[in-house]
């Protein structure tokens, strides 16, 4: 599967085809979830009507987490197999990655002045999420600060990999060490600890955020394959690969 | 697949990179961990009561206490600025004084972090008081019908307090 | 006018809900924005550059890295 997806053109084929579902499921979801989010559902017992803040926050955080994770793997299958596909695909998520890790960071600096009386504080969650949002930021940085895309790539998916050691540190930092944040309300042993009427909206963002998500990694890994086939006409120069275009 | 390239050569090459990969994650996940267990006090937001008793920090020290406001134990003076309160984790308790607005969420019951010092009588002078909700979200009728119907559990409320007591004191 | 009003202050959390929902729509919608510029973009001066090379087909080999797929 890993291998049958690396062919660019297999992948910009089955992702074309893919797109307009992502886009439906996107619309769809992140609507009805807002609808339930700012209006079904009900004012926490103990939070009032700030919970609101959590249906994009929670979210954003997966999301901050997931794309990382997912660069990470795609950083060392580009390593290990070389597959060149999978720098296109860390290269394309990581603005998209940092992205949800400012919508979660500011919005849980909002969050958190209305329930614990400050915006900020240097407990061992706020500052790991703050980590991976330099993660990100040094990832783009040091794939574009090479002449040689290539090595370029490679530094890139290096330290992607090396700060894979703070996934699981953010994850864990609210059971591993006393933390102002509170620990984890539906990923936790047990199941879920939010009411049925506040997990559906969460769970409708979260769905409608992945599928945001993969259709704007979709157009850019397009976007990195035509950048890709620039940079190497214009070195090759004479020889002009026969390229066929993805139509818009 | 595309090319028909050496298989056993590049074979070895991708499977040595792979080792070589795993080999480097593990040592680094293996210096991590070293690491962050070296930092455990500094990776401590706050201390529980029970922690401040067993490590007794020098008096000077600026210190974060945290657990839950104790039941009743809310004093309020001067209109409201002055309180004096207490922390508990359930097996032991600190006299906490506050002169300052407290954030909304401050109720008796409720996890707080409070940042400050030990005074002479080892009553706690803070200077910044946080409060710090638990993981659980339900509407407020939802937890009515539970404290009605009894089947509020008291150690429900104060999961979050009672589980940091026991992963910061190992 | 009330219910705007009500909604608004959201029992006193108004300053707080209104201004997250407003970061998350405006990254959201820059991801999109700068997606769809970068793709414009990039696909513009490809198609430039394949007008330049006009009627001349290239060797016909795969495109730019699309050779090493993978064992």
């Amino acid at each position: 599967m890993i291998h049958f997806l690396a062919n660019p053109a297999r992948f910009m084929r089955i992702g074309q085809a893919v797109l307009p579902w992502c886009w439906a499921v996107a619309g769809l979801c992140i609507g009805t979830g807002l609808w339930f989010a700012l209006i079904v559902s009900p004012a926490d017992y103990q939070q009032g009507e700030s919970v609101r803040i959590m249906y994009i926050h929670v979210p954003s955080a997966w999301m901050a987490l997931g794309v990382y994770t997912l660069i990470a793997v795609v950083s060392a299958m580009a390593l290990v197999w070389k597959h060149p596909l999978a720098f296109l695909i860390g290269r394309a998520a990581a603005p998209l990655g940092a992205g949800f890790t400012v919508i979660c960071l500011i919005t849980g600096s909002l969050w958190g002045q209305t329930s614990w009386g400050t915006w900020w504080v240097w407990d061992a969650r706020l500052t790991s999420v703050l980590v991976l949002f330099f993660l990100y930021l040094g990832y783009m940085a040091l794939g574009a600060a090479f002449d040689d895309a290539d090595r370029g790539n490679r530094a890139a998916a290096l330290l992607a990999l090396v700060g894979a050691v703070n996934v699981p540190i953010i994850k864990f930092s609210v059971d591993w060490w006393s933390t102002l944040h509170q620990p984890a309300s539906v990923l936790r042993v047990g199941g879920p600890s939010i009411h049925p009427s506040m997990l559906t909206p969460l769970l409708l963002m979260a769905v409608g955020f992945i599928a945001y998500f993969l259709a704007l990694l979709i157009l850019r890994v397009r976007a990195e394959i035509a950048q890709r086939k620039v940079q190497a006409a214009m070195m090759v120069g004479a020889t002009a690969p026969g390229m066929q275009t993805h139509e818009t | 697949m595309s090319q028909s390239a050496p298989p056993r050569r590049a074979l070895t090459a991708k499977r040595r990179r792979l080792y070589l990969l795993l080999a480097a994650g593990l040592t680094l996940a293996g210096a991590a961990a070293l690491i962050l267990n070296a930092f455990q006090d500094s990776l401590v937001f706050f201390l529980t009561p029970t922690e401040l008793k067993a490590k007794a920090p020098p008096r000077e020290r600026v210190i974060r206490i945290g657990g839950l406001v104790e039941e009743g134990s809310v004093r309020k003076a001067e209109g409201g600025l002055q309180v004096r309160f207490a922390i508990t984790d359930l097996t032991n308790r600190v006299e906490v004084t506050y002169r300052g607005i407290l954030p909304d969420l401050f109720r008796e019951g409720q996890g707080v972090v409070a940042q400050g010092q030990m005074d002479a009588d080892g009553v706690f002078a803070a200077k910044e008081v946080l409060a710090k909700h638990d993981e659980t979200y339900m509407p407020k009728e939802v937890a009515d019908a539970l404290k009605k119907s009894g089947q509020w559990k008291p150690g429900q409320k104060g999961a979050s307090g009672a589980k940091d007591g026991k992963a910061g004191a190992p | 006018m009330d219910t705007i009003k009500e909604v608004l202050i959201l029992g006193g959390y108004g300053a707080y809900v209104w201004p997250a929902f407003a970061t998350w729509a405006a990254v959201m919608g820059w991801m999109a924005v700068s997606t769809l510029r970068r793709l414009r973009i990039s696909e513009a001066t490809l198609d430039k550059l394949q007008a330049a090379r006009g009627p001349r087909r290239g060797a016909g080999g795969p495109d730019a890295g699309q050779g090493e797929a993978g064992p």
